[in-house]
């Protein structure tokens, strides 16, 4: 206890507290620009902390994620726009609030159950972690293999709109990380007589160009329309009172809880945490006829669930070096660049980075509430901001952020090379967050599948049947049947509901 | 659609191949993990294939074009796209700033929805400053532009 007090102290530095107001600010401009996520921020800013110290950088980092989680209420409240996929559950009743002329109520309560949300899931990720780190540190070759089999999945499977599309994109992943020098013999592979493709290809700009190049390639195909300010213009700012923290006790409670178990479960995300928990407080509340028509509980539901899922998904990225989700792939590789590797190593030699970084989403879930409430008006007028400008800016801050990786030009053109991939991937409908997985997770499962054939002497059936005599690998393989039959069998179920 | 996706589940399955292919020339232990990878890649290529095409025979309507633009968003996105080619080339040839400030602008300029004239001059006002701004501050930051012509 006194350990995280003194992490605590740590965190409450004044240069890791600038960093938390800096990054918590970003977030939120971030979180509420519609078509600009959490990810695409956090990709693009993650030059910035370059030269900064390991702690000091996530702290940056883990600011913008939570900021963003709570950004994205804003313009979904005031201009019925979600900045992000899990503020669309709060623009149901928060926007219905604001047609109301209850603005002010329903960001207090967006502010208030997206800060109870993000605690309770920090603190879930405080005692959660280190426990989950420890059991994963006893895990054999043939567990981390199936566990990055199991993460890429249940990920390419509850992404995507088709499960075989996101499967074959978790493929192209994976090939992709194959790329470079091979592990074992240290030979080039797939590099085509490149030089610049024997260190393989980097996350950084793979990872900036399928996210924000495409994202201003989808923005800027349409001719543009100029931003209307009304409705942004009739929100007045007032006072939030203590009353406001204690209303709805239960549904932040059983909200977060929600928010933080899906968190958990790779490829979910706030959006799916924020349907769960508004499906469930309806089906509890009290004022459920106004569900739909302004109810606050109805935004406490979906923004304790959404901001609860920040520390969920830190979980198993922090533990297992598997992402929640595309953020946390992002966040991974912000941990690659300061030399961290996510596993046990971070809770014992990595701790005094890894406790002030946790300690610090307390902080920032403080300062969304204070900085978002202040400012909630100013942060809804970034949304007014001309496309052709935005998308203008984004790209240089792209452009920098790719070159500073390594200061090697090549790698703004593998910028670009995969801004035209994820354009065309996105036009034919395909998912690219489990590209970036695949990216990640190659490499953990190649370097366990390596392991294993030297135990078992490259008798790779021989390797694979020793899944069947371990427990763990057993449940694993069970998780993954699960997490392609699930899916498949409820979209089933679904279809005859669709056409009826 | 199921035209569509029985057209990007060869384009990967031809990847696929494409990888399976190179990796006969990897050593056995190199190429193990990148065949695993293209064999399921194929097969559920295949099956994506397969699926989409019988729904496209059962359905046998109106399917969408194989090319999702229209001839307005080609033209807009090409024009971006080599706008995005000239910047890049340009950084280490007329200079990191430079090149940036001039492209920012052109680019705010030609997507500009409002063409008038207190609007394109707000456009390079604001890309100018913003392209100065980025650039000093990663600079004051420690990152090492590239050498040009220009700055």
């Amino acid at each position: 206890m006194q350990e995280i007090l003194t992490y605590f102290i740590h965190a409450l530095a004044p240069a890791n507290l600038m960093v938390i107001l800096l990054g918590t600010v970003v977030g939120i401009i971030v979180g509420a620009l519609p078509g600009f996520t959490a990810t695409m921020g956090i990709a693009i800013l993650i030059p910035l902390t370059y030269t900064w110290d390991a702690t000091t950088a996530l702290i940056f980092l883990g600011a913008i994620y939570c900021g963003s989680m709570y950004g994205g209420s804003i313009s979904a409240i005031l201009i019925n726009t979600p900045g992000t996929a899990a503020a669309a559950a709060t623009a149901m009743d928060g926007y219905a609030m604001t047609r109301h002329g209850r603005a002010h109520e329903a960001l207090t309560e967006a502010a208030v159950a997206s800060f109870w949300g993000g605690q309770a899931s920090t603190i879930a990720l405080l005692f959660f972690a280190p426990a989950m780190a420890k059991w994963a540190f006893h895990f054999g070759a043939q567990e981390k293999f199936l566990m990055a089999a199991f993460g890429l999945t249940i990920i390419a499977s509850l992404s995507a709109r088709s499960i075989l599309k996101g499967l074959m994109m978790g493929c192209v992943g994976l090939l992709i990380a194959c790329i470079g020098m091979d592990p074992v013999m240290g030979r080039a592979r797939f590099t085509f007589g490149s030089t610049y493709l024997m260190g393989g290809i980097t996350m950084i700009p793979a990872v900036i160009g399928l996210f924000s190049v495409s994202q201003v390639f989808g923005t800027l195909k349409d001719s543009l329309k100029p931003a209307s300010p009304d409705e942004v213009a009739r929100y007045k700012s007032s006072r939030i009172h203590l009353k406001d923290f204690f209303r709805y006790p239960i549904t932040y409670l059983r909200s977060s809880v929600i928010g933080i178990i899906v968190g958990i479960i790779p490829g979910t995300g706030g959006d799916v945490s924020s349907y769960v928990a508004y499906n469930m407080g309806k089906m509890f509340s009290k004022e459920r006829e106004q569900f739909g028509d302004g109810a606050r509980e109805g935004v406490a539901c979906c923004e304790a669930a959404n901001n609860a899922v920040t520390g969920g998904t830190l979980i198993p990225t922090l533990t297992l070096g598997i992402p929640g989700n595309a953020t946390t792939a992002i966040l991974l590789s912000g941990l690659t660049i300061h030399s961290l590797t996510p596993g046990y190593s971070l809770f014992t030699t990595g701790k005094d980075v890894t406790y002030p970084f946790i300690m610090a989403l307390f902080l920032a879930n403080v300062a969304f509430v204070i900085i978002g409430l202040l400012g909630a008006k100013y942060f809804a007028r970034v949304t007014l901001t001309p496309q052709n400008i935005l998308s203008a800016c984004v790209l240089n801050l792209s452009l920098i952020g790719c070159y500073g990786v390594r200061g090697n030009v090549r790698d703004v053109y593998t910028m670009l090379a995969f801004g035209v991939i994820g354009y065309l991937l996105k036009l034919y409908r395909f998912n690219i967050v489990p590209i970036v997985l695949g990216m990640i997770l190659g490499d953990i499962a190649e370097e366990a599948l390596q392991q294993g054939l030297i135990l078992y002497e490259n008798n790779l059936p021989a390797m694979f049947s020793t899944f069947f005599q371990r427990p763990i690998c057993i449940a694993l393989m069970l998780l993954m049947a699960a997490s392609i039959c699930v899916p498949i069998v409820m979209e089933h179920r679904n279809r005859p509901r669709q056409g009826g | 659609m199921q035209k569509k996706n029985c057209f990007t589940s060869l384009i990967c399955a031809a990847l696929f191949l494409f990888f399976l292919f190179q990796s006969s020339s990897l050593s056995e232990t190199a190429a193990c993990w990148p065949r695993m990878i293209c064999v399921v890649g194929l097969i559920l290529s295949a099956l994506e294939f397969a699926l989409e095409g019988i729904k496209w025979v059962k359905t046998a309507g109106e399917q969408e074009k194989l090319w999702p633009l229209t001839g307005e968003q080609t033209k807009r996105s090409l024009i971006f796209l080599g706008l995005l080619a000239l910047w890049i080339a340009g950084l280490t040839t007329i200079g990191f700033l430079s090149s940036s400030v001039v492209a920012l602008s052109v680019i705010a300029v030609i997507f500009e929805p409002v063409r008038d004239r207190k609007h394109l001059i707000r456009d390079v006002i604001v890309c100018v400053l913003f392209g100065i701004l980025f650039y000093v501050t990663f600079k004051l930051l420690g990152i090492h532009f590239p050498r040009a012509l220009l700055i």
